[in-house]
């Protein structure tokens, strides 16, 4: 072996004079991936800021629930949160007029002698509502006549692999889900509740 | 495979070049060694690299997936961000040991981290299913990481992601927004762009089909209310793609200076994906699948007026930078397409005319191919006349005795079309070797 190919030995000149060069490509590369990382970890702390808001500055609201067991391919078992409130009679004030379908609407909740709350009004806007008030998304078309179906974004509780069978046998008039609810109607599941007891909960904020 | 083929082929001509004194040898054994270097089998072990990282995510997703309660949320959240920065720093890793494929493959395995890691969010803080938004924040992180980092393959995944983020909102049924519309627009050139820069076929056909896609929601939102079932829709559609053919043969014939590689690629391939889509909707327009209506006063509607002076144009594009032969034939194929999508919903029953059309643009395209020495032209020209055929045979047999005739007289077609193929075929060998000669 020669001194050249040694541990300790000097570097030959084109060595010396390519390491600089091999060094400023590598703190090059360091920054142009390190912002890569920056903007992906942005993008994925987005939806949890948004998330962290409503728990933060909502209040909480009892709803009745009816949930079922599917599985989600990317991320595990999840209840799906089937509200009491998802569809609405046709009766309801506000619901005399067409709503095409992902047309957003803000329905109004009183609790009822339980401390459930209950769908009272539809509006249009948030501000309208005398009471607390949760927004929604029409899944259809409708015409006056017709019950309106809506999607609150409240539609699955993640749970450990397996569990989402259990919660799925049980009578549904035993359940509620406990969500914050912000002033302009943006809301979040906290707890899904079996005969008044939390068997889920989300308090990670 | 392509490449071991294109060697042999070249191998072969290479003789053949040195024979006739075009090519000295010390060039021929240049030409071949730089061919050796480009050789199809050193992408082997990149393209099993590829197949391992696409199981690596998987395996990290479906370990995201089964809900490990064990651990707290606020070391879930580390390891989240620990695997998108490792991922990352792998990539700059391999770059700065000038490994350009491991990078573009690291990247794209940290695009997938990344992708993973927003599900893991959605289902530690229990985030509605909202399919749409999270399409959307997956074609930003990847666009973001393709562009900064150069990853062909990461641009794939960002392509794909913005198409899955268009259809969603289509399929959602939701009236489409301004806002959507822009920004829908805006994602086309960001791609085609790193496509052009970055030439890769993956992602030129990933911008293609983003690019009609887009168009697609752009005709829902701008066209009459039952667009979709009405014949305009394939009017709008065949006359689109028809001016993209001829833009792409102007651009490629016509000569776009050298330096534009990557522009003249997506060129090809926007002409060559068109020409296909173009054909495609006059043999579904002509078997039958639009409403045979096409009301008046729709026709001046911009999602008709708009593709339409586009082809014109188009046409006069064709007709400033191609020979004449070339340019006569390409926009009789094209204009003849459009105008047979066109008559099929404005003169619903008349099926000789459809019929003399359909047979006669096929026939043109077929030609254009010819003289143009584009074997996709040629091949979809015989493609499309062999469909037309067997769907008037078969529309007007019905018994036994006409089956039995039906397929008697398929099959002749067939063999006669493959006749006419390898005509075509010798006839521009032969169209070619005279343009050489007369050079």
């Amino acid at each position: 072996m020669t001194d050249a190919g040694h541990p300790g030995a000097p570097a030959p000149a084109s060595a010396r004079a390519t390491r600089p060069s091999v060094r400023s490509a590598t703190a090059r590369g360091s920054v142009r991936w390190g912002l890569i990382a920056l903007v992906q970890l942005c993008l994925i702390a987005l939806p949890l800021l948004e998330r962290a808001s409503v728990h933060w500055t909502g209040e909480e609201v009892v709803l009745a629930v009816r949930p079922v067991d599917p599985r989600d391919l990317l991320r595990g078992d999840y209840v799906i949160i089937n509200l009491a409130i998802a569809r609405l009679p046709a009766s309801l004030p506000g619901l005399d007029r067409p709503i095409e379908a992902g047309e957003i609407v803000h329905v109004e909740l009183a609790a009822d002698a339980a401390g459930v709350f209950q769908p009272v009004a539809v509006h249009t806007r948030a501000a309208e509502a005398k009471g607390p008030v949760i927004a929604g998304k029409a899944s259809y078309d409708r015409t006056p006549q017709e019950d309106l179906s809506v999607d609150y974004g409240l539609d699955a509780f993640f749970v450990p692999e397996g569990e989402g069978r259990a919660i799925e046998t049980t009578p549904p008039e035993r359940m509620q889900l406990v969500i914050a609810l912000t002033a302009g109607g943006r809301s979040a599941p906290l707890r899904l509740l079996v005969d008044g007891r939390p068997i889920l909960s989300d308090a990670g904020f | 495979m392509f490449d071991q083929l294109y060697e042999r082929r070249l191998r072969a001509d290479i003789e053949t070049w040195i024979e006739r004194g075009w090519v000295t040898r010390e060039g021929a054994a240049r030409i071949l060694a730089d061919r050796g270097k480009a050789d199809g089998r050193s992408r082997l072990p990149l393209a099993l690299a590829t197949v391992g990282m696409i199981c690596i995510a998987l395996a990290v997703t479906a370990f995201i997936a089964a809900n490990w309660d064990d651990i707290s949320r606020s070391v879930r959240l580390a390891g989240i961000v620990l695997l998108v920065v490792g991922a990352n720093m792998v990539a700059a890793r391999a770059d700065a040991l000038e490994r350009p494929g491991l990078a573009d493959l690291a990247t794209a395995f940290a695009a997938m981290v990344f992708v993973a890691g927003l599900s893991l969010v959605g289902q530690m803080f229990h985030l509605p299913q909202d399919w749409t938004g999270g399409a959307l924040l997956v074609c930003a992180g990847c666009l973001a990481a393709a562009w900064i980092g150069g990853s062909r393959l990461t641009l794939a995944l960002a392509g794909v992601a913005a198409i899955v983020w268009v259809l969603l909102g289509l399929e959602s049924g939701a009236p489409t927004t301004m806002g959507d519309q822009v920004l829908a627009l805006c994602l086309v050139p960001a791609v085609a762009a790193h496509a052009v820069i970055h030439p890769a076929r993956l992602s030129r056909w990933c911008s293609i089909l983003l690019a009609y896609i887009v168009y697609l929601q752009w005709l829902l939102s701008a066209g009459p209310a039952s667009m979709v079932d009405s014949p305009l829709f394939a009017v709008a559609l065949a006359a689109m793609a028809g001016s993209i053919v001829l833009f792409g043969t102007a651009a490629d014939h016509g000569g776009i200076r050298p330096g534009s590689v990557g522009l003249r690629l997506l060129a090809r391939s926007a002409a060559d994906a068109s020409l296909v889509l173009m054909l495609c909707t006059m043999l579904v327009a002509f078997i039958g699948a639009w409403s045979r209506d096409l009301p008046g006063p729709e026709l001046l509607s911009p999602a008709v007026v708009l593709p339409s002076a586009l082809l014109l144009l188009a046409a006069l594009a064709v007709l400033r930078r191609l020979e004449r032969p070339q340019a006569l034939l390409a926009l009789l194929g094209v204009l003849g397409a459009v105008m047979t999508t066109a008559v099929l919903g404005l003169a619903p029953d008349q099926i000789v005319v459809h019929a003399a059309l359909a047979l006669g643009t096929s026939v043109a395209v077929a030609m254009a191919g010819i003289v143009m020495q584009q074997g996709l032209w040629t091949l979809s020209g015989h493609a499309a006349f062999t469909a037309v055929a067997l769907w008037l045979l078969s529309e007007t047999i019905g018994s036994l005795l006409g089956q039995a005739l039906f397929f008697l007289l398929a099959g002749i077609v067939l063999i006669g079309m493959a006749f006419a193929a390898s005509f075509s075929l010798r006839m521009a060998a032969r169209w070619a070797d005279g343009k050489g000669d007369a050079t």
